[in-house]
């Protein structure tokens, strides 16, 4: 399904972030942002989650409004989110953490054996895990269930690169199997590897656009540094 | 001491422990579920305490108290917990001054509705169940009996259903929680509406035993809190510990010494156990 | 200054004229409630400014009271013997807190309700003996049949010592939030870990404010004793506790005068029309669960927004900054060592008998698998998790035993892997916490000029125009996405002058142009300084640029040690880690 924003205007009570900010999310494509930091793509993030209110605008998915409904109704019309920090349950075990996101035995088990870490740490609290496996965890959350669009905000961060790699085949996966993608990342190398359409953001709001055939590592560097 | 003094002590004692779980389950819960001190549990316990006198003077059968005290313990907490309560989810300390404010608020309320003076409630149904040689009235029997199936069957709900896993992760992360599709407004209010309820039934319960009256909840609520200290803020088994060792202490040292050593015992061992364990004496994980 | 004497002197003329307008029983009325006022504001301090809730403030009040009273039977009328007793208990009473508070604030007790629940049962014991030790306490009877402080009339001349009291501690309070200590204490509130790692113990600092605050409970309490001339278990009881809470929260807890202001408007009203008007009880607890819910700040919030809305409140000039005195951290103490160092947490073992050898200058880059056990090794050596067998010295020093708090005054710093702010603070703030952070001693945190400090390193970071830090120093580090977070937090960890620094992913969340920055500042910082440095980091971008040495964990142990192209080359490293680049 295609995740439409249209002119969505957001941000924290006064402080708007981002105004009249429009963007598409074809369904069966890997889009991404880039730019640097403070140009507000973990806001973004939160606005197409429904963490904090729209302010203007509107969020179509598949033609009908979800702009308007809190979190919870979004997250179980498809829309998942796998947030920068706080991206576990800390005090639940790994399975849990799996079993809370709808994920059936079946692709846990799948799962487990992508990451095999998480599979030999089922029974562990989530919270006492690395930093890394924890962003592991959380990215395994967000590839459970059937989730139509999948917001990632950077999942590549304190992760070992081997399991980057692993990450980038699931998410294309995912990819082939219809679902829109918005990779948030920083990490140029994974934007290069699979992203279909890059956009760069500044804190005006989008300022160029690159397509597959464009993106290479220093026209994404460019885009970076605006 | 002879062995029906003792038999007497062990039943005594049992009901202590038993008034005490029963009295503090709906603490235990909110707090467990929603980390949220209520300063104001004791207050509903004196509704529900209220609901046979108020029945007995509407001249209804004295089963209509079930109802009555179901009604009326429902709509305050859910009036309080659409008005108050679910602004301060997360926010500790704000919570517990506001459940504070709530419980004067409650305990003047009722002192106008209901009026200043001591209520005795009459036992539902008299009678002496004999146990050896020692006859002990047959309605703190039940009242045993009913505590100890009803904790068995939470205790089992909580375990196995996923509403549980559910209650669980909105504690642990209410943002991430919402993201999972879980409507964490409705799930916080049923279970803030369910702890006020077991603190009505609690005290519909215990009414025949109590003097009824608009201050009582702060005894109630002082008793409930020690009893979640000892045994560990935050689930059913530790709530039973915890209430078999306070119960269980301040009966023998009121047996024995006096009634003010009883007091002090509990809270000198709640003292230590804040201090020391402060997850108590069962911990969870 | 200027304006905390205008509001001080005011407040005074203020309360010396009641007796004038309003007659001398008006006065004895509106004491008690001042002197009730000022044990609250012992409340909103420890509340306010500490953010830990004592809910059983009566006891000190009470305390003071008794021992007043005891004082005065005993000494009949000597009025310096009287006053010297009367300091003297109020300073064992703020001596029992501080005991309480440390013995408390040590373990595992954070400033959650577990402190507010033990303060509600000492004064439930506390009122308990006081009502049933009639030989001690009169019982419920009172304590009385003891004269006055100095034969001063209740109704009279007490009133003026009341005002001084008040005027004392209101002061006081004031000038202490524009010290060091204050900004101490509202970092301890906004940022508990930052402010350990930067050497202060929370558990003292919390201890000081509940010392502050029983002992202002305890000057109130032993006035209190010659204004109603009988002691009450009323005093020392759980009722006043609650009152002194509410009080404080509904005239302003963050504001020396808010709870001041709350107990003479609610308390003095309370006592005219509690009798008379049968809904004053509960409009209060409305108007009380309104404050709470829509206006945290109390009713001082509101006036000083107000204040501030007719534009009368004056920006503070900036003073020019001083150097700051050198800072223990800085000296040298050897090379860092672990030996054998075993972990477990949760039931899974995560460092495995781990041996690592630090050099003595220069970069160290950690690699290794997620799980390898990297940031925990980072937790045992300044003391976040217990480590379970094995030694970590630092030269000649076993670290073994010692807490987070002493590790900056060994020469060690950290950053954390998600990075750790005064987030309510503003980031000069944050700066000048890290100023006093290795280098305050003795009184400085009662002087104002340590606030003016400035650090070599902070000043280098300030004045390099790629750290965007300098152009944002009065808003607020809450505020600051993610990528100027770990800048932030470098400048604060590296602001002591360390001679260990731990870096624990500091590119997280960054471009690469300021991943490349942030490798620029830390080889600075290790040329100026001769630091050693341990980072923690997967790019291997970063790892390239700034890595002496690199040693690879695996599992809890260390599988291989040396320069980079190394530990690439051998084949053990190879079968668990590739490595990439962002």
């Amino acid at each position: 399904m295609t995740l439409q924003l249209e002119a969505i205007t957001g941000g924290y009570g006064d402080t708007l972030v981002h105004r009249d900010l429009s963007l598409a999310l074809p369904a069966g494509q890997i889009t991404a942002i880039v730019g640097r930091n403070g140009t507000g793509k973990t806001t973004l993030a939160r606005l197409i989650a429904g963490e904090l209110p729209l302010q203007g605008g509107a969020i179509r998915l598949a033609g009908y409004e979800i702009g308007g409904l809190p979190a919870h109704a979004r997250a179980r019309r498809g829309i998942v989110t796998m947030p920068q920090t706080g991206m576990v349950f800390d005090t639940l075990s790994v399975r849990e953490n799996l079993h809370l996101t709808g994920g059936t035995p079946d692709q846990i088990a799948r799962i487990a054996q992508t990451f095999p870490r998480l599979g030999e740490r089922m029974a562990q609290r989530a919270g006492s895990m690395s930093g890394g496996e924890r962003k592991i965890l959380g990215f395994a959350r967000a590839m459970l269930g059937n989730g139509k669009v999948l917001v990632l905000d950077e999942p590549s961060e304190g992760v070992q690169p081997e399991n980057i790699q692993r990450m980038q085949a699931e998410i294309t996966a995912r990819k082939a199997a219809g679902a829109a993608i918005l990779l948030l990342e920083q990490n140029v190398s994974m934007i290069v590897s699979i992203a279909d359409r890059v956009h760069a953001l500044d804190t005006k709001g989008f300022t160029f656009t690159l397509e597959r055939a464009d993106i290479a590592r220093e026209a994404v560097l460019a885009a970076l540094e605006i | 001491m002879s062995s029906d003094a003792l038999v007497l002590f062990a039943l005594n004692a049992t009901w202590q422990i038993a008034a005490l779980a029963l009295l503090a389950l709906g603490l235990g819960l909110v707090f467990g579920l929603l980390r949220i001190m209520n300063m104001a549990h004791g207050d509903f316990v004196m509704l529900g305490a209220y609901a046979p006198v108020l029945t007995a003077q509407w001249g209804l059968p004295p089963l209509a108290a079930i109802p009555v005290c179901l009604l009326m313990v429902g709509l305050t907490a859910l009036i309080v917990e659409r008005l108050v309560i679910r602004h301060l989810y997360a926010r500790m300390f704000d919570s517990l001054l506001a459940t504070w404010a709530l419980s004067i608020l409650m305990r003047e309320g009722a002192e106008l509705a209901f009026g200043p003076q001591f209520r005795n409630v009459p036992l539902p149904f008299e009678g002496v169940t004999q146990i050896g040689t020692v006859g002990y009235p047959s309605y703190r029997l039940l009242v045993i009996g009913l505590v100890a199936a009803g904790f068995l069957a939470l205790w089992l709900w909580y375990r196995r259903s996923l509403t549980g896993l559910k209650l669980r992760a909105m504690v642990d992360n209410p943002t991430l929680a919402e993201g999972a599709g879980i409507n964490t407004a409705r799930l916080s209010a049923g279970a803030f509406v369910a702890g006020c309820l077991l603190a009505g039934l609690a005290g519909l319960l215990l009414a025949p035993t109590l003097s009824v009256y608009p201050g009582m909840g702060l005894d109630a609520l002082i008793r409930s809190f020690f009893t979640l200290i000892v045994g560990g803020l935050g689930t059913l088994e530790g709530l039973a510990v915890g209430a078999a060792v306070i119960g269980g202490l301040q009966a023998g040292l009121s047996a024995y010494l006096s009634q003010t050593a009883g007091y002090l015992g509990v809270l000198i061992l709640a003292i230590l156990f804040l201090w020391r364990r402060p997850d108590g004496l069962y911990r969870h994980r | 200054m200027g304006s905390i004497v205008t509001v001080n002197l005011a407040l005074a003329a203020g309360l010396l004229l009641v007796p004038w307008l309003g007659g001398d029983f008006l006065a004895w009325q509106i004491g008690l409630f001042l002197l009730y006022g000022v044990a609250a504001q012992g409340v909103g301090f420890a509340w306010g400014r500490g953010g830990f809730l004592p809910l059983g403030n009566a006891l000190f009040f009470g305390l003071g009271a008794y021992g007043a009273a005891a004082v005065l039977k005993a000494t009949e009328g000597a009025l310096w013997v009287n006053l010297a007793a009367m300091a003297l208990i109020a300073l064992l009473c703020a001596a029992l807190a501080f005991g309480i508070a440390l013995l408390l604030f040590r373990g595992r007790m954070g400033s959650g309700p577990g402190f507010s629940l033990v303060t509600l049962a000492l004064v439930l014991i506390a009122a308990q003996i006081a009502e049933t030790t009639p030989a001690l306490t009169g019982g419920f009877n009172g304590f009385s049949g003891y004269p006055p402080l100095a034969g001063l009339d209740p109704f009279g001349g007490l009133y003026p010592v009341i005002v001084a009291l008040v005027v004392a501690v209101t002061l006081s309070l004031t000038l202490i939030e524009r010290l060091p200590a204050g900004l101490i204490l509202r970092g301890l509130v906004a940022q508990e870990e930052r402010l350990e790692l930067l050497g202060f113990a929370p558990h003292r600092v919390k201890a000081w404010a509940f010392a502050g605050s029983a002992g202002i409970g305890a000057l109130a309490g032993s006035l209190y004793a010659s204004h109603q001339g009988i002691v009450t278990p009323q005093a020392i009881g759980f009722m006043l506790s609650a009152e002194l809470v509410i009080w404080a929260a509904v005239g302003g807890r963050f504001s020396p005068l808010g709870p001041l202001l709350g107990a003479v408007a609610i308390g003095w009203a309370s006592s005219a029309l509690r009798d008379t008007v049968a809904w004053w009880e509960v409009g209060v607890a409305a108007v009380f669960l309104l404050v709470v819910l829509l206006q945290p700040g109390g009713a001082m919030d509101l006036i000083h927004r107000g204040i501030a809305r007719l534009g009368l409140t004056r920006r503070r000039r900036d003073a020019p900054p001083l150097p700051a005195p050198p800072s223990r951290a800085a000296a040298a103490r050897g090379p860092l060592r672990l030996c054998d160092v075993g972990l477990s947490a949760g039931g899974i073992r995560i460092l495995d008998r781990l041996s690592l050898a630090l050099p003595e200058a220069g970069i160290l880059c950690v690699i290794g698998p997620n799980g390898a056990g990297k940031t925990t090794m980072l937790n045992a050596v300044t003391a976040r998790l217990p480590v379970q067998s094995g030694q970590i010295t630092l030269g000649a020093v076993s670290l073994g035993g010692k807490a987070t708090w002493q590790m900056l005054d060994h020469g060690i710093a950290r950053k954390m892997q998600i990075p750790t702010v005064f987030g309510a603070l503003t980031l000069r703030e944050n700066l000048q916490l890290a100023a006093l952070a290795g280098r305050m001693r003795g009184l400085d945190a009662l002087r104002p000029s340590p606030l003016r400090w400035q650090t070599p390193p902070v000043a280098r970071l300030l004045a390099d125009p790629e750290v965007p830090l300098a152009a944002g120093l009065d808003k607020d580090a809450g505020h600051l996405p993610q990528g100027h977070r770990q800048f932030l937090e470098l400048a604060m960890t590296l602001s002591p002058e360390p001679r260990l620094v731990m870096l624990d992913e500091p590119a997280a969340g960054m471009s690469p142009a300021e991943t490349q920055l942030m490798v620029r500042l830390a080889r600075d910082y290790q040329q100026q300084t001769g630091a050693a440095i341990v980072v923690i980091e997967h790019d291997m971008h970063l790892v390239d640029a700034l890595a002496d040495e690199v040693a690879v964990l695996h599992q809890g142990r260390t599988l291989a040690t040396g320069s980079l192209a190394e530990v690439r080359r051998d084949p053990l490293v190879a079968a668990v880690y590739a490595g990439g680049h962002k």
